[in-house]
């Protein structure tokens, strides 16, 4: 059974904003701006302040798994050496990069002039990624290491791993001088990261903490999508706009009782990375009256603002803090908090081929929270864009199965 | 295969088996000495441990490799197809008390598992000492090459905490000196193989270094000390007939079902960049410094290593070097299943290969070793090079 859900507006206006965005992307060169190749989680702003373009390559991934075109880009990484064991967002955007102009993405993302990679989440592909991509373009890579603090960690360690990010941040800043043969702009830097903040908060209470209502006036399909201009805008004055505007509109949901699926009865949780299939998930649960209202990635992809008054400190601390970089047992407490503030009934645990850094949280800390909190859980295997690692009518058939589960539940 | 010179080689015979029985019986020897000496031991996971500060403790620092039995417990914690064979195969120990008698386990950070691993094992253990070495990811920065040296003073502050007992300076120069002692000898030891290739067989060679990862380096040292002294009297037939490899990779554990393969084919290495091979001993550490800063200079000026993030181009530079300046006829590239940081720089090296013109096999290997399918290919690339 199909079942349409309610969009959000803003995802019309999204998209207008990202034409216009990549419209600037491509006219880089005519506009003399440029472009910089960064991860997730590094500190953007530190480059928007100094007119840096920004472009997210595990975004370009997943906008080429949307696509269709990413199995394809996967095995042309594949062709030359690239194992696929390796996670599916790098062998695609490797593959896209190894095709150069000929590249099937959708968006071709214009060549880097540098590209910056922060290490959040222990992943050491990431950095291994940006270097193979920045060997293929010959471009100069900067990493930013933001250790991983683990279970042991003191309150020392938390310490000697901020001052060391700090460094490191303020060893990028002399490097960008150079680089663009400027002084820093460390008022722009200051407007940037008061932009990037206010969009933060604004998403943090119009999406994130709207989805705690019941029933939800979003899902995670909604959480995803509207991440895209946090990671893209949020060092502009348009990003608040939006997710003011987003707020709105969400909260007028709620004060309507409209929820994001119909007659909402299960409310889920998605811990797991964005996926190439979550839109399809989304409407699949729908069809069980069961909502996705929230899950551990958008958490993690976050970063929240602090004191702009000595941005370099504010930047480390948000690294540092991030859930990411946490430990087996903060994951755990993680997923239990959130399990229990939004009211969650299952937990759909897709293992993500070749993302180590997610997946092998995912057995301890299910076993963990269904231990700590009764809610059930549901794990299978796939993979963020390589279709030939998923396998539709079997996830099908297990969350079909899942639902009964928790039906059976319900009634006892 | 041991090669067999008739009637000279029932000395060395002796050693060798001396090495080979402390590989096979892995950890029930340890057990023994433990009880024995009253010593505390100390499991430390692959790769990148400065096993010398564990050492300067008293304590015996050993190489957790893997084991050969069965994986049922560890399964439940990682996913087979996440983790590698080593980590799964060292949490299967840790989890079915195969590991219990260990003092402490240190781990190093250098693969996207090896932290949880940590942190899951902490779950499941009661180890006085449980470290994480939260090693930079780059070492091209000040403020990363500073941050080795205060990972290896956090190590040994951890190490002190456990013991109640300040490690002097002494005590680790002096470690540092037995350490550095056992990497010349096995540095001898390559360098005879190189020079007379076909003396020892690689599987022979793969044991000695195991053997040393698992006990005490005093003891190694003298064993292997003996074995030089035997092996330097040997004559060896030399001859060109055999093709002559470089072996490269095998992160973490041992390859030997690749080894013996190549042994049986009757090829011949000249020298290895393997784990448990030249990658374990190459780098001294220099003697006449702080220790703790000489152990940090080591771990940065070490070979390349896809676990510091250089550049792979180094790594890359350094295995094709290695094969032309032998002389070698090619090179075999053993990717452990699932280990990302060799397979994230393997790409890099292969076209640095093959733009040399240099003969390449890559042969990926998982817990039950190598296929049967990939045993014939290894067979073929010898043939191959043989009629070159
Ligand atoms: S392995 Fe996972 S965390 Fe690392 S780059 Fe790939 S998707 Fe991101
Ligand atoms: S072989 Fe690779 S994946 Fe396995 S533990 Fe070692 S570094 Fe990690």
């Amino acid at each position: 059974m199909e079942i349409k859900l309610p969009r959000l507006k803003a995802q019309t206006i999204q998209r207008q904003l990202f034409i216009d965005y990549w419209q600037e992307l491509h006219n880089a060169k005519e506009s003399e701006k440029k472009v910089a190749w960064v991860s997730g989680m590094s500190p953007s702003e530190l480059l928007s302040a100094m007119d840096f373009l920004i472009i997210y390559p595990m975004n370009h991934s997943a906008t080429c798994g949307a696509a269709g075109v990413a199995t394809v880009l996967c095995e042309i990484s594949e062709q030359n050496g690239y194992s696929p064991d390796l996670c599916g967002y790098q062998r695609c955007d490797i593959g896209s990069a190894l095709m150069g102009e000929q590249t099937l993405s959708p968006v071709r993302p214009p060549r880097p002039d540098l590209m910056l990679v922060t290490s959040n989440q222990q992943c050491h592909q990431i950095f291994k990624w940006f270097e193979n991509i920045s060997r293929i373009y010959d471009v100069p890579l900067i990493m930013v290491d933001v250790p991983f603090l683990d279970d042991t960690a003191t309150k020392d360690d938390e310490l000697s791993a901020l001052k060391y990010v700090k460094e490191q941040l303020q060893e990028f800043i002399y490097f960008l001088e150079g680089f663009t043969k400027r002084r820093y702009n460390y008022d722009r830097l200051q407007e940037c990261m008061a932009y990037a903040s206010a969009a933060y908060d604004l998403w943090y209470e119009g999406l994130f903490n709207a989805a705690k209502n019941i029933p939800s006036p979003i899902s995670t399909f909604d959480l995803f999508i509207h991440l895209g201009p946090m990671l893209y805008l949020r060092s502009r004055p348009e990003a608040v706009d939006y997710y003011r505007n987003l707020k709105d509109e969400v909260l007028e949901r709620v004060a309507n009782g409209q929820g994001a699926v119909p007659d909402e009865k299960f409310r889920l949780f998605l811990n797991g990375m964005n996926w190439m299939k979550i839109p399809s998930l989304a409407k699949l649960c729908a069809s069980y009256n069961a909502c996705m209202v929230t899950g551990i990635y958008p958490l993690l992809f976050t970063l929240k603002g602090g004191d702009i008054s000595r941005p370099v400190e504010t930047m480390a601390k948000s690294a540092i803090n991030s859930l990411l970089n946490r430990g087996l047992q903060t994951r755990i407490n993680a997923v239990e908090n959130l399990v229990r503030d939004f009211a969650i009934d299952g937990i759909i645990a897709p293992t993500i081929r070749g993302c180590k850094p997610i997946s092998s949280f995912q057995l301890e800390t299910m076993r963990e929270v269904e231990r700590l909190t009764g809610v059930p859980n549901l794990e299978f295997e796939t993979c963020m864009v390589d279709t030939r690692y998923h396998s539709d009518a079997q996830v099908e058939v297990r969350i079909q199965a899942f639902m009964e589960l928790l039906e059976n539940r319900v009634k006892k | 295969m041991h090669l067999i010179v008739p009637g000279e080689k029932l000395f060395m015979e002796e050693t060798l088996k001396r090495f080979i029985a402390a590989k096979q019986s892995l950890y029930d020897n340890l057990k023994q000495w433990k009880k024995a000496s009253g010593k505390k031991i100390v499991g430390c996971h692959p790769m990148d441990i400065p096993e010398e500060i564990v050492h300067a403790a008293g304590m015996l620092p050993i190489t957790l490799m893997g084991f050969d039995g069965a994986i049922t417990h560890a399964t439940r914690s990682l996913q087979p197809t996440i983790a590698c064979n080593i980590l799964l195969e060292n949490l299967e120990m840790c989890l079915n008390g195969t590991l219990d008698f260990l003092d402490g386990v240190i781990f190093a950070d250098v693969c996207d598992t090896i932290p949880i691993l940590s942190d899951i094992w902490l779950r499941h253990s009661h180890h006085v000492l449980h470290h994480l070495m939260v090693m930079p990811k780059h070492l091209n920065s000040p403020s990363s090459r500073r941050r080795v040296s205060e990972q290896f003073l956090r190590l040994k502050a951890a190490i002190e905490k456990q013991n109640n007992k300040k490690i002097s300076d002494r005590a680790l120069k002096h470690s540092i000196g037995v350490y550095n002692q056992n990497r010349r000898l096995l540095k001898r030891l390559y360098d005879l193989r190189l020079c007379k290739p076909g003396l020892l067989s690689a599987s022979d060679v793969s044991a000695v270094v195991t053997a040393g990862m698992l006990m005490r380096k005093e003891d190694h040292n003298q064993l292997v000390e003996q074995l030089l002294l035997e092996l330097e009297n040997l004559p060896v037939p030399t001859s060109d007939m055999h093709v002559k490899l470089i072996v490269s990779g095998s992160l973490c554990g041992h390859c030997d079902s690749v080894l013996s393969v190549i042994d049986a084919q009757g090829a011949y290495i000249l020298e290895d960049d393997l784990y448990i091979g030249s990658r374990y001993f190459t780098s001294l550490t220099n003697e006449d410094i702080d220790p703790i800063e000489a152990l940090a200079q080591r771990y940065v000026d070490d070979i390349p290593s896809p676990t510091k993030f250089f550049d792979a181009n180094a790594w890359a530079n350094y295995i094709s070097n290695m094969v032309i300046r032998d002389k070698a006829d090619g090179i075999i590239i053993v990717m452990r299943k699932l280990c990302e940081i060799h397979a994230d720089d393997f790409p890099c090296i292969q076209n640095k290969l093959n733009n040399g013109g240099i003969p390449c096999l890559m042969i990926e290997i998982e817990r039950a070793g190598v296929s049967e399918q990939d045993k014939t290919r290894i067979q073929a690339f010898i043939d191959m090079l043989g009629v070159q």
